[in-house]
């Protein structure tokens, strides 16, 4: 029986259902999921600023997941927001959304591409933080390009048709124009697609709640977790105010 | 409930067993695992000319997986031969253990050690083929290093003791003097040697098996298989003389 336990790093609870929803329907027999978002931080992580909000109340959370008996955690949103960090503190599995996705993308094709959520008068900023975590990730060289669905992550819900039109007419333009073989979905909150939408562009999808749960779960099961020799647990007893 | 066909690449039956065991304990509640070896072919892989000479009947091995209506196939040979024909000619998930076990490795470091097997005197054809391998999933700058604990692959069963022993030293060597953080298994055959690495070291010790189950179940759940646009489908009705 592996728990796991998922932070949304956003300081709204708007995300908990559908995200549990998701993972109930993907997970293996004998996983227990519990889905919770942060007490305290932005509604939505769009911007390097908001990241940094994050960070620190979501590393915190994990501390409380561990303590709390859970065997891994995921940390939901495709920034993942405090993973170096919190695997330093943690002695579980911890993984992001964006990491196990491109994993899974290069394992299916040669060139991703990267569908963002969010306004599109911000995009190319958006976008260069993006390509700055995928090279640190040391995938540029598979990353055929990152587009965007237009779609702010506030609206993401409430605007499903319009979500669903943009994410098929990008990824369609991503394999036709760009090259890509694989389409990676570039914010959690990117959710209820059907089959069908998903199978229509005749590439995979990687949805990354999936991706992560997926790897999460197999780690959890070979029974490894992140290096102490790179991810090594921070010194106790100094001052961290 | 997820069908998955392993398939041996050698002409030996001695690690059906073995790696059933291994996979059955791993496995999913609802997944099932069959394990197969080839009935022609070289009786390990240690070099690229085994390789290949195992390439085209796993290959065949794969499209019968397919054909038999399972779910996945997982080519369980490091060196992962005939992985990329058989993702071309098929069209559900096909999972080579070496490609897994350095996605896996990547995700819990920044730079693993592959402890490769093999006769001493091709130790460094080890590190070559390792290499070559890396090169083009273009993972190779996550690599610290290979080594390997020199023993040829038909050993390794009988010489559990010294296996474990050479592990331990070459996986010390991989941290103290590569800079790895995270140690790859470069063998199939290495079974039941992980564990004491992982206590002894310190650092996560990545079996391909386990990386490849996780990674084949994970595809078949997530409805996923290799892009058909860059693994397309190979033309048919063409003569193919064999």
């Amino acid at each position: 029986m592996a728990r796991i336990q998922v932070i949304v790093p956003v300081g709204t609870p708007m995300w908990n259902e559908p995200v549990a929803q998701v993972m109930e329907e993907h997970k293996a027999q004998g996983t227990q999921i519990d889905v919770q978002y942060l007490p305290q931080g932005p509604d939505s992580l769009e911007f390097g600023y908001d990241k940094a909000v994050a960070e620190l109340p979501t590393v915190h959370a994990a501390e409380r997941a561990e303590e709390g008996g859970f065997d891994g955690v995921i940390i939901y949103c495709f920034a993942d927001p405090g993973l170096a960090a919190a695997r330093e503190s943690l002695s579980i599995p911890v993984v992001g959304l964006c990491e196990p996705s491109l994993h899974i993308a290069s394992l299916l094709g040669d060139r991703f591409t990267i569908i963002l959520a969010g306004d599109p008068q911000r995009f190319v900023s958006k976008r260069a933080v993006v390509l700055q975590r995928v090279r640190g990730y040391g995938f540029a060289h598979k990353c055929a390009s990152i587009r965007s669905l237009g779609v702010p992550v506030l609206a993401l819900e409430a605007q499903q048709d319009e979500k669903i039109r943009r994410l098929v007419s990008e990824a369609r333009a991503a394999v036709e124009e760009d090259g890509a073989d694989t389409i990676v979905l570039g914010c959690g909150g990117i959710l209820h697609l059907e089959p069908e939408v998903l199978s229509d562009v005749g590439v995979p999808i990687i949805v990354p709640a999936v991706a992560a749960l997926k790897l999460c779960e197999g780690l959890i099961r070979m029974r490894v977790r992140q290096s102490k020799l790179t991810y090594a647990t921070p010194a106790t007893g100094r001052n961290r105010r | 409930m997820p069908n998955i066909r392993v398939i041996v690449p050698v002409s030996s039956s001695m690690w059906n067993t073995p790696v059933r065991e291994l996979m059955d304990r791993f496995k999913e509640a609802d997944t099932q695992i069959e394990v197969t070896n080839l009935s022609k072919g070289p009786e390990s892989l240690e070099c690229t000319y085994d390789e290949t000479l195992a390439e085209m009947f796993a290959v065949f091995a794969a499209e019968e997986a397919e054909a038999d209506g399972c779910d996945g196939v997982i080519i369980y040979c490091v060196s992962d031969p005939g992985l990329r024909a058989a993702k071309e000619k098929l069209r559900i998930p096909a999972v080579g253990i070496g490609e897994a076990a350095y996605h896996v490795a990547s995700l819990l470091g920044n730079a693993f050690s592959v402890v490769a097997v093999g006769p001493p005197e091709l130790v460094g054809t080890q590190r070559r083929r390792v290499f070559d391998h890396l090169r083009m999933y273009r993972m190779d700058h996550k690599c610290a290093s290979v080594r390997s604990v020199a023993i040829p692959v038909m050993n390794l069963e009988q010489e559990k003791g010294l296996q474990e022993r050479r592990l331990l030293e070459e996986a010390q060597k991989a941290v103290t003097e590569d800079g790895a953080d995270t140690i790859v298994l470069g063998c199939g055959g290495m079974l039941g040697v992980a564990e004491v690495v992982s206590e002894k070291i310190g650092v996560p010790v990545v079996i391909p098996a386990l990386a490849a189950l996780k990674i084949c179940e994970a595809l078949i759940r997530m409805g996923l298989a290799q892009s058909k646009r860059v693994f397309g489908s190979p033309p048919e009705g063409k003569r193919r003389v064999l």
